[in-house]
């Protein structure tokens, strides 16, 4: 009916008018928005225990022989407060002024915790198992940099995986949710000529280049000599040295800054690092394969151990989901009882044995399963 | 000082003002970065602070990861708009937040703000939604009046640079010095990066030493040796 359901348009995200009514929103009033239901939320349900605990307690005043008296009561925790005292849980004011303070505060109980860092072997797996929609993006990350590569690059060899899935995540964000985990490293410059040259031969060459780069010698060669570990005493010292030569445009000081010639700092464009898997991530990539994922899920389906095979060989000349579920739609071994062949196909798909390329497909790890399978 | 070097003064503090105020207005962008990137760093200005500020924010731009305006715009949505903090905790860059006793905006130093804005025909524009007390409005006050004392200098107008000035050192001391320090131990609380950190250490640097620079031109508003002895008395 067209008059209910422009009803619900004007409530819905998105309905026409939306975006220009949430434009007019600042971020902060909108953050104060929702900062107000949260408490809003809380102040109900705690005046709903609240309700609940007085009428618990009257209920066993009623029964006790001598019930107390007195304005002081205590609280699950054994502290105690006065009524619309500071300290009473019960009392709104006090939790939406002070939110971390006193008997009745949920800052606590709001705050998140922070996840432990994991070591990369358990990171790694739960990266994957996590982004299963877009293992083949994860994994053509890590295969491409085996060898280190400029962003560019890394970013090229991705591209195909996007053509038939379309994934959320750009490749940096995959990037950077692989170094996170720690599969990925990214090398900077001094890192990657100081890996790939001796760090002799890495100042022989650098001295024919111009004054001004910055140099890789023994104070920057090492990610231990970053940036980050300048002192400022030195460098002031350094940067007063380099303000009296005048003839140089441009000085390095031993802990690679760059001064101009009044003793200022700049920056200088520097060579783009490289990104590579660490051995926690070649590790991973040489111990995940298609092959064992799918005995994996043939001995968790074990009753159903051959429809695996058979919807692979279905989609040898690649099917459509809705010719894999018709086909499959009168099996006996399929069904509200165990799963249907839809979830069969996601199942391959994780594993690697089947992929979707306008059509369900077999990948070759795929192919070999089902050459294994005839043959036996 | 001769008036050329004033008008460079003046000049170079509406830079300085113009380049804080941006940091606060909104996120980082290519724009931007791409102009911090190209920043001298001085290292000798004689004030630490900024000495130690500037050679923080060098180590931070000199080698950014190619996601660092998310993670600023991150920083800055987490500290200055208060996302992701269900507690309703940040530092929040309103003069209001830190000098009303309910730590709400809008407040009496809102009001204040906005007169002394209005009394120097100067008013907020419409498409900034934020308050007239937002530490982006404050400095870019600075900026606009430094700018202006630069003009009247320039046309040897030496009673409208001192009105100019005197306006600036009152705003600075009632208003912007009134709050800065507080809000500044508050970032490195709310802040991941060193970006934002850097800046308010600068930010509240800077404009104790501009309060100094003030004085030293039009004086300050209290003798500072009387000053000085009151805090001691109040020890």
């Amino acid at each position: 009916m067209p008059t209910s359901s422009a009803t619900h348009w004007t409530t819905m995200q998105g309905a026409p008018g939306e975006e220009e009514r949430r434009k007019k929103l600042t971020a902060m009033q909108v953050q104060e928005q929702l900062v107000r239901q949260a408490q809003d939320t809380l102040v109900s349900a705690r005046d709903a225990n609240a309700a609940a605990a007085a009428e618990k307690r009257s209920r066993a005043n009623r029964s006790a022989e001598h019930a107390p008296s007195g304005p002081i009561r205590t609280s699950d925790k054994g502290a105690t407060y006065e009524d619309n005292g500071p300290n009473d849980p019960n009392d709104p004011e006090n939790r939406i002024m002070n939110p971390g303070t006193g008997i009745g505060s949920y800052a606590g109980l709001l705050k998140p915790e922070e996840e432990p860092q994991l070591a990369p072997e358990e990171a790694i797996p739960q990266l994957f198992d996590r982004m299963k929609a877009y293992k083949r993006h994860l994994l053509a990350v890590l295969n491409a940099c085996v060898e280190a590569k400029p962003a560019a690059e890394v970013d090229e060899a991705v591209a195909p995986e996007y053509e038939f899935c379309k994934c959320v995540y750009s490749p940096i964000a995959l990037r950077k949710m692989l170094a996170e985990a720690g599969a990925l490293e990214y090398l900077e410059f001094e890192d990657c000529t100081a890996n790939e040259t001796d760090r002799e031969d890495a100042r022989q060459v650098k001295e024919g280049e111009p004054k001004g780069e910055l140099q890789t010698d023994e104070a920057t060669g090492s990610a231990a000599a970053d940036a980050a570990e300048i002192d400022a005493a030195p460098v002031v010292d350094a940067a007063a040295d380099d303000a009296d030569d005048a003839d140089d445009a441009k000085e390095t000081t031993a802990n690679g800054s760059i001064y101009d010639q009044e003793g200022y700092l700049v920056i200088e464009e520097e060579p783009e690092g490289l990104w590579r898997t660490t051995e926690a991530g070649r590790a991973f990539i040489e111990d995940r394969s298609p092959e064992r994922e799918f005995c994996k899920h043939l001995e968790e389906n074990a009753d159903t151990q051959d429809v695996f095979y058979e919807v692979l060989a279905f989609c040898e000349e690649g099917r459509s989901i809705t010719e894999i579920a018709e086909y499959f739609s009168d099996d006996p071994r399929l069904g509200a009882h165990t799963f249907y062949a839809t979830r069969v196909v996601e199942l391959l798909e994780q594993s690697g044995a089947l992929i979707w390329k306008r059509n369900w497909m077999l990948t070759d790890a795929g192919k070999s399963i089902l050459a294994s399978w005839r043959e036996s | 000082m001769t008036h050329d070097e004033l008008q460079q003064v003046m000049q170079s503090r509406a830079s300085m003002y113009g380049l804080l105020s941006r940091v606060y207005y909104r996120e980082v962008d290519e724009t931007f970065l791409g102009e911090l990137k190209k920043m001298r760093f001085p290292q000798n200005t004689g004030n630490d602070a900024i000495d130690s500020a500037y050679l923080q924010l060098y180590k931070f731009l000199r080698k950014t990861s190619e996601t660092v305006i998310d993670d600023l715009a991150v920083d800055y949505a987490r500290a200055f708009i208060g996302s992701g903090a269900l507690d309703a905790s940040a530092a929040y860059p309103f003069e209001s937040v830190y000098t009303s006793n309910t730590g709400l905006t809008m407040q009496e130093a809102r009001d204040e703000a906005l007169a002394i804005y209005r009394s120097c025909g100067l008013d907020k524009n419409s498409a900034w939604r934020e308050s007239e007390d937002h530490l982006a409005l404050e400095l870019l006050f600075m900026k606009e009046l430094s700018h202006r004392t630069g003009i009247a200098l320039k046309q040897a107008d030496e009673d409208e640079a001192r009105r100019l000035l005197e306006t600036q050192r009152n705003f600075l001391s009632d208003h912007l010095l009134n709050w800065v320090g507080m809000f500044a131990q508050d970032v490195p609380l709310y802040t991941k990066l060193s970006f934002y950190q850097a800046f308010s250490q600068l930010a509240l640097a800077y404009l104790q030493d501009d309060r100094n620079l003030l004085a030293e031109l039009v004086g300050s508003e209290e003798p500072a040796e009387q000053s000085d002895s009151d805090a001691e008395s109040e020890k």
